[in-house]
């Protein structure tokens, strides 16, 4: 599943977050409870072996999400996170068949529905895990038609979230995640832009 | 594979029987059904943990041997195993000697796959298969072409190739299971999705039969390896590479005239087969359409002369009246029913039952004499009792 290039960026972040001065943004303020939406895109990969492997298969695509994350004053925070990723899709031009030559071209992508939970590991960063509801959606083109599926999925998420303060309701910074989607045996690495907005607080 | 001459028909007759295991009742249990339950294989078929060898035979001067695998459904246990008839042990019998009255002894070693251990195995003739089961018809229908996607079988379900040996597992006709394909193709799949079960990893979600046939073939293969396959495929593989009796059709799909589909391919393979019947080739061959639901009822209902299709009716013998149904198939978990029995026997139909797994409950049915068939994702079991009866 994960290959050492990514645990190494893993490390790599944490060294990184560990080693700057600044305060964590949902902790700064004890007594404060907040609201705090997160959003962002970029890329995806899909890290599922596939033996035989499959041709035409693109495993690099693209996602986003949107997370609405409840800070109370204790370290554990609890939110809602949806959003778009890509799967893989799979692409063969001119497809030589014993039904004759056709295009192939299917797509799998997956809007998820977590349960989220979060708590600042040091620094900057936030880890968070969650229980995951993937509305899985599949379009296949080939021999003129074209089929779209459904099917839905339990899986997790977990992911590690670097965000630099720009001032007291802003932050940027970026974010990798890992789905696992349990019916189809997918697991997908996201690197994506992240940006944070504190826009309740009481 | 053994190398030698193949049996004859009467070698083959006078190694079938009921034996005892001498040696090796823990793994298998005190008894084993020998039979020949296609043209190349020998079944032995036994109790404990639904367990079963398949073997090829071959004569070599004076000896007889028998090499193949055994496998338990129920442990998951298997392995290679071998055997030889010594020539004092019915081996003489076996060469046409009929002065030597020894019984069969059927002695060898299994063990448990590659590099597993291996222990001894000795098989002793005890008496024959009773005229009156042999003389009996009975139909051990094989769930699914052969057995389900999660017991220890060598291919998938629903696919041509557990058609093709579905007779070593003591089956003499299969349940498959029909559906349309988006251009109006009736191909083999049980589920109504793709899904994780039944297929390898796909990007394909969804409906089967929102995908046209061209798409299932070339981008979909079953959980095994198998493609999907046509009826008309199944169909040719069982008339001409089987000598299965009976194919049971469940039909899957609802409100796309799936009836007017297959009928003329339930016709044209069920000539073909009999007229290989007649050149002595196979025996004869029934196809007949199960009847699982009120939609499929309903269309049968619309299809002209729809009396004289050949057809199995599920569940309610008010329909299989209705219908002509040439069986009435009740769910096994209704219970021995034996009012109701008896009077769709008096109609002149045949009565089967499904679709039963349980070892315990099978052996209640068989021993019932109640029913004329039994559908069970392990025919195996299925036919061990019923010749042991």
């Amino acid at each position: 599943m994960f290959n050492r290039r990514i645990w190494w960026w893993f490390t790599a972040l944490g060294v990184a977050a560990t080693s700057g001065p600044f305060p964590c943004v949902a902790q700064e303020r004890d007594t404060t409870y907040s609201l705090v939406l997160y959003a962002g895109g970029g890329f995806t990969r899909n890290l599922t072996k596939w033996d035989p492997p499959l041709p035409g298969l693109k495993k690099t695509g693209f996602g986003g999400f949107v997370r609405v994350m409840w800070h109370p004053e204790h370290l554990l925070s609890v939110g809602l996170e949806t959003g778009f990723a890509q799967v893989y899709y799979v692409a063969v031009d001119n497809m030589q068949t014993p039904f004759g030559e056709t295009d192939y071209s299917s797509y799998l992508s997956v809007v998820p529905l977590e349960l989220a939970f979060s708590m600042p590991i040091i620094g900057h960063l936030q880890g968070y895990i969650g229980s995951t509801s993937f509305f899985m959606f599949s379009r296949t083109e080939s021999f003129g038609n074209t089929a779209k599926g459904f099917a839905l999925s339990i899986g997790f998420t977990a992911g590690l979230s670097y965000l630099w303060p720009i001032n007291e309701k802003w932050a940027l910074g970026c974010e990798l995640k890992w789905y696992h989607i349990e019916k189809t045996w997918d697991d997908n690495m996201m690197a994506y832009v992240l940006f944070s907005y504190r826009f309740l607080e009481w | 594979m053994p190398v030698g001459d193949p049996l004859t028909a009467s070698q083959k007759q006078a190694l079938e029987g009921i034996y005892s295991f001498d040696v090796g009742s823990n793994d298998f249990g005190p008894m084993g059904v020998v039979k020949w339950n296609s043209r190349e294989y020998m079944t032995v078929l036994t109790e404990k943990d639904i367990s079963y060898f398949v073997l090829r035979a071959g004569q070599r001067d004076s000896v007889f041997f028998f090499e193949g695998y055994w496998q338990s459904q129920n442990s998951r246990r298997s392995g290679r195993a071998s055997f030889r008839v010594p020539l004092e042990g019915g081996g003489r019998r076996l060469m046409g000697d009929s002065s030597v009255p020894s019984p069969v002894l059927l002695e060898g070693t299994v063990d448990e796959g590659e590099g597993g251990s291996s222990s001894p195995v000795v098989l002793r003739y005890r008496w024959p298969v009773r005229r009156e089961v042999l003389e009996r018809k009975f139909w051990v229908l094989a769930h699914r072409g052969g057995g389900k996607m999660s017991d220890p079988l060598p291919y998938s379900e629903n696919s041509v190739e557990l058609i093709l040996v579905s007779e070593r597992y003591g089956a003499n006709g299969i349940e498959i299971d029909v559906r349309l394909t988006k251009d109006g193709v009736p191909i083999l799949y049980h589920d109504n999705t793709l899904n994780a079960r039944l297929v390898q990893k796909t990007p394909m979600l969804g409906p089967v039969e929102e995908y046209t046939f061209p798409q299932l073939r070339t981008s979909v293969r079953l959980l095994r390896g198998e493609l999907i396959p046509s009826l008309e495929e199944a169909f040719n593989a069982v008339v001409y590479r089987t000598n299965l009796k009976l194919v049971w059709l469940d039909l899957k799909t609802e409100g796309r005239d799936l009836i007017s589909r297959i009928v003329p391919l339930v016709q044209e393979y069920t000539m073909q087969a009999a007229v290989l019947a007649e050149q002595g080739l196979r025996d004869t061959l029934e196809i007949m359409l199960g009847v699982p639901s009120d939609a499929i009822y309903d269309e049968i209902l619309r299809y002209p002369s729809y009396t004289s299709l050949p057809t199995i009716a599920e569940r309610s013998l008010d329909k299989a009246r209705t219908l002509h149904s040439l069986v009435w198939a009740p769910v096994w978990s209704s219970g021995i029913c034996r009012a109701d029995n008896a009077t769709a026997r008096s109609e002149g139909r045949r009565i089967f039952v499904w679709t039963l797994d349980d070892p315990h409950f099978t052996q209640e049915y068989v021993d019932s004499f109640e029913y004329d068939g039994i559908l069970s994702d392990y025919p195996m079991i299925v036919a061990y009792y019923h010749y042991v009866q």
